[in-house]
């Protein structure tokens, strides 16, 4: 039996040259994160970086000029989130008759973007906080921005129920506020749970994501304030003040890192805060979608009253929003220089592994829906499954199936599990597909009710599909501008995962 | 150095198997077993065959959820590349490895059952569902040829998996081929979606389908819960009896432990919430032929049963299990898992003993807690003390696993 550990064994043989320290470039199909020898850990870091260059190449994301990518992807989609401005200004001012809602259908598109947003919002917590508690390691090079995408997720999310009250400006009353009138919301309705459940997890997420980054801000604060006295007459940010960018970065991400100053003492309260509100997290995971769930299954509207709605929704919301990480994370480790080394196909293969994972409860949610739909007994479930999959709107189930339950089960094959493009093109599937599961949920539903003179249909209008495409131009805006600004990996984490942060191993006798 | 402190903790007397001490342990629960069957069939005759029968049920039903609950770890151990847990892994092993056992201690009711034309599950007797337009439609599923041919899909499918998993894991203890863990892995895969899908369909058959009227899509997911967490109550157990012989010292340590307490937590939790759910989905739609069945069980002195579950086996391990200390001390967390695994029994007592009392007895039927315990003691006399001649049977540890060093390492806080 070797005596070294596994990290100490993988950290000899990188230094011995033994094995790849890691693909650089196209070849990134054979790096060393894919070793899958049992007796090593593969590295999480590839290219034996030391602590330095990670911190460089981290640091100058957000220090350096982003590539000629950047502004115009910034241009497009910004004017998108104006778009989306714009339709909300034309809905407010005329009413939600611009949507293609009537009588029967009136909750389709609107309702559908809140739960597909808010479901892609569960990665980033379940990433840092469930990830965390089970220690997997691997998690470290994509919280951060999975987290930021959680924030900016619910963002969206939170947009949609405001607006598609109608009159917005009643929209204080979800809260219970006291007023003159006696008016309280209904305690003992989902959709007021729905208000709290959003807004703590909003809350929690944003503490969580804000508090990981204060030593990284301080960090590029320290380096900003460092380059202003090393380099008194540097290059100012604009000719006519004596500004410049560094001390524009020192003042705001000195104000942003709260005083931190990498003692000892805060460091351990640090450790400490983010256990426990890893801790809190975790419930709220699970608390948000399954009150999200609530909404719908309290109901008892046939193909919405059914008792695996709660995790079944959890498991869809980790599913489209691990879809999204790797969406967002993809395009961002080819577009960023040295990206690669942090966010290595390992990780890509561990997220494409989730997806099957979440992807196949799904589908193992649909069958016992579809199963229980039958032996119930109840025929007005019976037709509601059956009007899924064979009623007027069958191409909007059959997407779901397709996206959700098979595209996933490419997965199995590692080679595609391992191909960029495959695992890019079931992540585009997956978040097609997810939001076509919550259209499927609520449309079909509503659209037969139990008189035939209660059926309707629903069809999206101009104002539907943008305000949904401006809203993905808001998220976009948000990340790209998280990804200009902001420290990209949680850098201490990722420093504590390399072989160098444990030269000894974590044997209590050390004495090899 | 610490080539020579793994050998030292890897040494014979630390990893054999506590022979004679097993022999005795398992004499004696074979002893209780053998009371609690005789019990059990005096209960018959005393109390009433079917509340004999329910009784029993309960308890195979919940020696079976252990047992897959293990198979569901030893899968999860393979697909996570999991290092921590090596030197626990035999021991989950050992009790997936006690599937035909708990296949075999279902198996006498449902034999019984068919035989006799449907006691407890009463979709069975002709007379019952005579004219009855909600059965007429389930047909189709609720016949006994289809329910016998589920139940042999069940059984070939776990016992193929344990089996599998079982022989690469203790192939690698005599060849030490680092590529069987691998191997492991892959079975894991596939085997996954097999487990769910049959365990899910079992509970529907085994469990639900005693209240033909009842359905709910989450029973298999709660059916699952409850065995999951209760094979990590049994697995804290098995390793206190085992480390009081002196095995396993610096092997399992209080940082497994603690581990294990997190798991314990969690799934705790993780029940909590199925159960809560199904609970409350069904209570506020309040749609008939689903209340019916918390309806029967908020009634007839049930409701004191519901109550010590949500406080049992949620409120009160939930606070006590939050402490840190808690899991890192033997023995609390010893008497926490025999807690929870009681708390799992009531758990299954509750599934199944209402559907009984429906016309028969209306009230919890305080005179028979004697045959819950007899069957109680009979079925788990046996489980038990055939899991400890198994535990005897073989090295305590995966010998070669080549994540091994990572076990021994294994610490919360570094």
């Amino acid at each position: 039996m070797s005596s070294l550990t596994p990290d100490q064994s993988i950290a000899e043989q990188i230094a011995s040259g033994a094995i790849a320290g890691g693909g650089v470039g196209d070849s990134s199909l054979a790096d060393a994160s894919l070793n899958d020898d049992p007796s090593v850990r593969p590295p999480l870091v590839l290219n034996n970086r030391s602590f330095h260059e990670v911190t460089e190449i981290i640091s100058g994301y957000a220090e350096n000029r982003p590539g000629k990518w950047w502004l115009p992807l910034f241009l497009i989609s910004s004017s998108l989130a104006g778009v989306c401005g714009l339709m909300i200004l034309y809905l407010v001012t005329t009413g939600v008759g611009v949507w293609g809602l009537n009588n029967q259908v009136d909750w389709a598109w609107d309702i559908t973007n809140f739960v597909f947003w808010i479901g892609i919002g569960h990665a980033g917590t379940l990433i840092s906080a469930i990830l965390c508690l089970f220690k997997q390691k691997w998690r470290t090079a994509v919280n951060r921005s999975a987290e930021a995408m959680t924030i900016f997720a619910v963002i969206c999310a939170g947009m949609f129920p405001g607006i598609h009250v109608g009159r917005i400006w009643a929209i204080w009353y979800v809260f219970p506020i006291p007023n003159y009138n006696y008016i309280w919301p209904n305690f003992r309705s989902p959709l007021l749970w729905d208000v709290f459940a959003v807004s703590t997890y909003a809350t929690v997420s944003l503490l969580f994501w804000y508090m990981g980054m204060i030593p990284d801000l301080a960090m590029l604060r320290d380096r900003a304030d460092k380059r202003l006295r090393l380099n008194a007459d540097g290059p100012r940010f604009c000719p006519f003040f004596r500004l410049r960018a560094d001390t524009v970065r020192a003042y705001a991400y000195g104000f942003l890192s709260l005083g931190w100053r990498f003692s000892s003492r805060h460091w351990h309260r640090y450790e400490k805060a983010y256990l426990v509100l890893a801790g809190i997290s975790t419930p709220l995971v699970l608390s948000v979608h399954s009150i999200v769930s609530f909404d719908f299954a309290t109901s008892i509207l046939p193909g919405w009253h059914t008792t695996i709605f709660p995790p079944y929704f959890v498991a869809g919301a980790v599913f489209g929003g691990f879809a999204m990480v790797l969406l967002l994370l993809i395009p961002a480790r080819e577009l960023f220089p040295n990206m690669k080394d942090f966010v290595t196909m390992r990780h890509v293969e561990n997220m494409a592994k989730i997806l099957l994972l979440t992807g196949s409860m799904v589908g193992f949610a649909y069958t016992m829906e579809f199963f229980i739909a039958w032996y119930g007994g109840n025929e007005f479930e019976l037709y509601a499954f059956k009007n899924r999959a064979l009623g007027p709107y069958w191409w909007a189930y059959w997407t779901m199936i397709s996206c959700n339950v098979l595209s996933p089960q490419l997965f199995w094959v590692k080679k595609f599990r391992q191909s960029i493009p495959v695992v890019l093109f079931v992540a585009m599937a997956v978040t097609t597909g997810m939001w076509f599961e919550r259209f499927v949920i609520i449309v079909t539903s509503l659209h037969r009710a139990f008189l035939p003179g209660e059926w309707g249909m629903f069809f999206p209008t101009p104002v539907d599909i943008l305000t949904f495409v401006g809203s993905c131009g808001i998220f976009l805006t948000l990340f790209l501008l998280f990804l200009r600004f902001l420290p990209v990996f949680a850098v201490a984490e990722l420093k504590a995962v390399m072989p160098q942060a444990d030269p000894h191993g974590h044997d209590e006798q050390g004495g090899d | 150095m610490s080539q020579l402190a793994a050998n030292q903790l890897l040494s014979e007397e630390n990893i054999n198997p506590p022979t004679s001490a097993a022999a005795r342990v398992s004499g004696m629960l074979l002893g209780l077993g053998t009371l609690g069957v005789a019990g059990t069939i005096v209960g018959s005759f005393v109390v009433g065959q079917s509340y004999a029968m329910a009784s029993w049920h309960a308890m195979a039903m919940a020696a079976l959820a252990i047992t897959l609950g293990a198979m569901f770890w030893v899968m999860i151990f393979h697909l996570t590349m999991s290092g921590w847990s090596i030197t626990l892994r035999r021991q989950f092993e050992n009790l997936m490895k006690m599937m035909p056992i708990a296949i075999a201690l279902v198996a006498p009711v449902l034999i019984i059952e068919i035989i006799s034309g449907g006691v407890l599950f009463k979709w069975m007797n002709p007379a019952v569902t005579a004219g009855d337009p909600v059965f007429a439609s389930k047909q189709p599923y609720l016949n006994i040829p289809f329910f016998v041919i589920r139940w042999m899909i069940f059984v070939t499918v776990w016992m193929f998996l344990s089996t599998r998993l079982w022989n690469l894991s203790t192939r690698q203890d005599i060849t030490g081929d680092k590529w069987l863990s691998n191997k492991a892995r892959f079975t894991s895969s596939w085997g996954m979606p097999l487990f769910a899908l049959t365990t899910a369909f079992a509970a529907f058959d085994w469990l639900m389908s005693l209240d033909y009227h009842f359905f709910s899509t989450m029973w298999g997911v709660y059916y699952f819960a409850g065995g999951v967490f209760s094979s990590i109550a049994t697995i804290i157990v098995m390793l206190f009896f085992i480390q009081r012989t002196g095995r396993l010292e610096g092997l399992v340590t209080n940082e497994h432990r603690h581990d294990l307490g997190k798991l314990l937590f969690g799934f705790t939790v993780f029940w909590s919430y199925i159960a809560f759910s199904q609970y409350f989905l069904i209570w506020y739609s309040n749609i008939p032929e689903e209340t019916a069945f918390m309806v029967l069980r908020e009634q007839h002195g049930w409701r004191y049963v519901t109550l010590t579950l949500m406080w049992g086996h949620f409120i009160v391990p939930f606070v006590i299990l939050l402490f840190a200390g808690i899991k890192r001390n033997k023995t609390t967390l010893t008497i926490l898992a025999v807690w929870m695994l009681l708390m799992h029994l009531v758990d299954l007592f509750w599934i199944v003993l209402p559907n009984i009392h429906v016309g028969e007895l209306r009230t919890v039927n305080m005179s028979g807690l004697w045959v819950n315990v007899s069957a109680a003691l009979g079925v788990f006399g046996i489980y038990f003390g055939l899991l400890a001649r198994r535990v005897a049977s073989g090295p305590l540890v995966p010998l070669k696993d080549p994540r091994m060093p990572e076990s021994l390492h294994h610490r919360n806080y570094v």
